[in-house]
């Protein structure tokens, strides 16, 4: 019978969560509330893959994750997580907005269109506007 | 030992053979547009770019012909057997392991992975 975990266990490694990603979307909060256990064996993964930096640098990764999780038709909100983080990592918004548009020959232009979306919600609400290089 | 996948066959997807018979108008907007955002050098370098088109491919299951050129393409703008196979590793978590799976496949044909075999027989005690 596994150990049933208390409210402050599992909001400790929600903490750490957020200290280790920037952030903890709905389904990590939901894990992290009613099963520890599987949100525990999930995580290792995505530390390994991309959270530890190894041989690619961490905006790389970040506009890896951007078009993968378009790819994936993802909500808008989690492609925009990792715009935020692209642009956390040093990716100027150009540099994002290319990655974006290398979508529209291999997905297509609805799978395009949404990341651009999310793109545009993140920079439009950014400090410096969309011009810079 | 994996077999090595033609490159030059790679490199000539069928999409492409079709149309240029049948429809050049089309392939020519493609291409078109494929080397205003991709083939052309822009802020982006020609690894990162290929690196996108690897995990673009991968995650729409395109075909394993077009994932080893774009493969061979990122090894000839620098990245490492090591970083193709970081950059498919990245998408296990959101797109599952036959997503990767079909990335990797590519990725084993492209660097000659040699498989390393268990040395007992398998469902032995």
């Amino acid at each position: 019978m596994p150990k049933t975990a208390t409210q402050q266990e599992k909001l400790d490694y929600l903490n750490e969560y957020v200290r280790s990603r920037g952030y903890a979307h709905r389904t990590h909060r939901l894990l992290a509330n009613y099963d520890l256990d599987a949100f525990k064996a999930m995580n290792p993964v995505p530390v390994r893959t991309a959270v530890d930096q190894r041989i690619l640098e961490q905006q790389t990764k970040e506009l890896l994750l951007i078009v993968n999780f378009a790819c994936l038709r993802a909500p808008r909100y989690i492609i925009a997580t990792h715009i935020r983080k692209a642009l956390a990592f040093g990716a100027t918004q150009r540099r994002i907005l290319e990655a974006i548009e290398m979508l529209m020959p291999e997905a297509g232009r609805t799978i395009f269109e949404e990341a651009l979306l999310a793109w545009d919600e993140v920079v439009s609400r950014a400090p410096t506007k969309r011009q810079e290089g | 030992m994996p077999t090595t996948a033609d490159a030059s066959a790679d490199d000539s997807p069928v999409y492409r053979q079709i149309l240029a018979e049948r429809d050049p108008g089309v392939l020519a907007a493609i291409e078109g547009m494929t080397d205003a955002l991709g083939g052309t050098p822009r802020t982006l370098d020609g690894k990162t770019t290929e690196l996108l088109n690897i995990v673009i491919l991968t995650t729409m299951r395109g075909s394993a012909a077009r994932l080893r050129a774009h493969m061979r393409r990122a090894m000839a703008q620098g990245a490492s057997e090591q970083e193709i196979l970081e950059a498919l590793e990245l998408i296990i978590a959101p797109s599952g392991i036959p997503v990767f799976e079909h990335g990797l496949s590519a990725w084993a044909e492209v660097v000659n992975a040699v498989e390393l075999k268990p040395d007992v027989a398998p469902f032995s005690p």
